[in-house]
């Protein structure tokens, strides 16, 4: 392989193709869910209720056995009201936000692999073994140890980038309301396991 | 037709009015961008308590900054191999580490060491590689 083989410039074009799928997905959404007043104030809401109940955690509670368990209840009271108001009124956002990342991620997928299919874009600082050998070198014919794909690079910027871009525009779910959700998702499927715990 | 956010309002106002008395709010405001509010309280030693969110966002984006600049170092050198990834991986691990208990933060008040580790670990060590990658391919494979 000599130097000439491989074509870095095709490295950057891919990642910025990533990055601009990255940042048109976000805006995407928030045209079609994330700006809407509903979404603005139930995410304010969620926020607000979630550090309430975090406070209500911090707290000592009353002296005796009742005064521990009246704030148990207090806290399962409010962490069963964020989630069902979560659970009822996230699902069309959740739906929305699948549809066009994986829409948008599939289209971008096809399209870099027939632009700089069986293009070696970059070279891998290490020598990749079994399922990353298979990725890195995906596409290419007769490569070297560390000559790296289009698919890999792909699945680096999904990976690397994408995450970073939803997080630094903060237009969607916040970290709370992915917490709340992913913990409301085991309660809701192990109702009595849940009230025992918690 | 009541609003759902106002009806969560309504449902929990008891809870509300109980627990607003004791709220303590250590996020960080004032003008200019939240980032650089966050940097610049990071990099301070005021001892200034943290509120749970900031401290996860100066985490995350600190070891997104310590990746882009651990990558291009990494490919210009270059240090290669499976043990220049474990290096970095650990650099991820301790940099944040030793910062949190610079500024003297009871990892238990926001989940223990672990939660405060895993926060944006995925993310950065994905950058990382692609950062590495694109160091390594332009400064040894590339005429300019």
């Amino acid at each position: 392989m000599t130097v000439s083989d491989v074509q870095p410039l095709e490295l950057l074009q891919i990642v910025g193709l990533c990055f601009a799928a990255a940042t048109a997905v976000e805006v995407l959404l928030w045209l079609w869910a994330f700006r809407s007043d509903s979404f603005r104030s139930l995410r304010a809401n969620i926020d607000k209720q979630a550090r309430k109940l975090e406070e209500i955690r911090a707290q000592p509670h009353a002296p005796g056995p009742q005064g521990k368990a009246a704030k148990q209840k207090k806290i399962d009271k409010l962490d069963k009201t964020i989630k069902m108001q979560m659970a009822k009124d996230l699902g069309g956002v959740r739906m929305k936000q699948t549809f066009l990342t994986a829409g948008v991620l599939l289209v971008l997928f096809r399209m870099t692999g027939k632009w700089y299919g069986g293009h070696v874009v970059g070279k891998l600082p290490f020598e990749p073994f079994s399922l990353l050998a298979k990725l890195a070198h995906r596409g290419l014919e007769s490569p070297a140890a560390n000559d790296c794909s289009v698919a890999f690079i792909y699945a680096l910027c999904q990976a690397g980038i994408r995450p970073n871009v939803a997080k630094f525009l903060d237009w969607g779910l916040s970290r709370t309301m992915t917490e709340m959700s992913a913990i409301g998702a085991q309660d809701w499927a192990n109702p009595q396991a849940a009230g025992k715990t918690r | 037709m009541v609003s759902p956010a106002k009806q969560l309002q309504k449902s929990s106002s008891s809870a509300n009015e109980q627990a607003e008395g004791l709220m303590k709010d250590h996020r960080v405001k004032g003008p200019g961008p939240r980032l650089l509010l966050l940097f610049r309280k990071a990099s301070s030693h005021t001892g200034a308590p943290w509120d749970k969110e900031d401290l996860l966002d100066v985490l995350h984006w600190m070891r997104q900054l310590l990746a882009v600049v651990a990558g291009c170092v990494w490919g210009v050198l270059p240090l290669t191999g499976l043990y220049a990834f474990l290096g970095f991986l650990a650099l991820c691990l301790l940099l944040p580490y030793l910062w949190y208990q610079s500024q003297r933060i009871d990892e238990e008040e926001f989940g223990g060491h672990q939660a405060l580790a895993g926060e944006g670990l995925a993310p950065a060590l994905a950058s990382f590689v692609l950062v590495w990658i694109i160091a390594y391919t332009f400064s040894h494979y590339h005429q300019w």
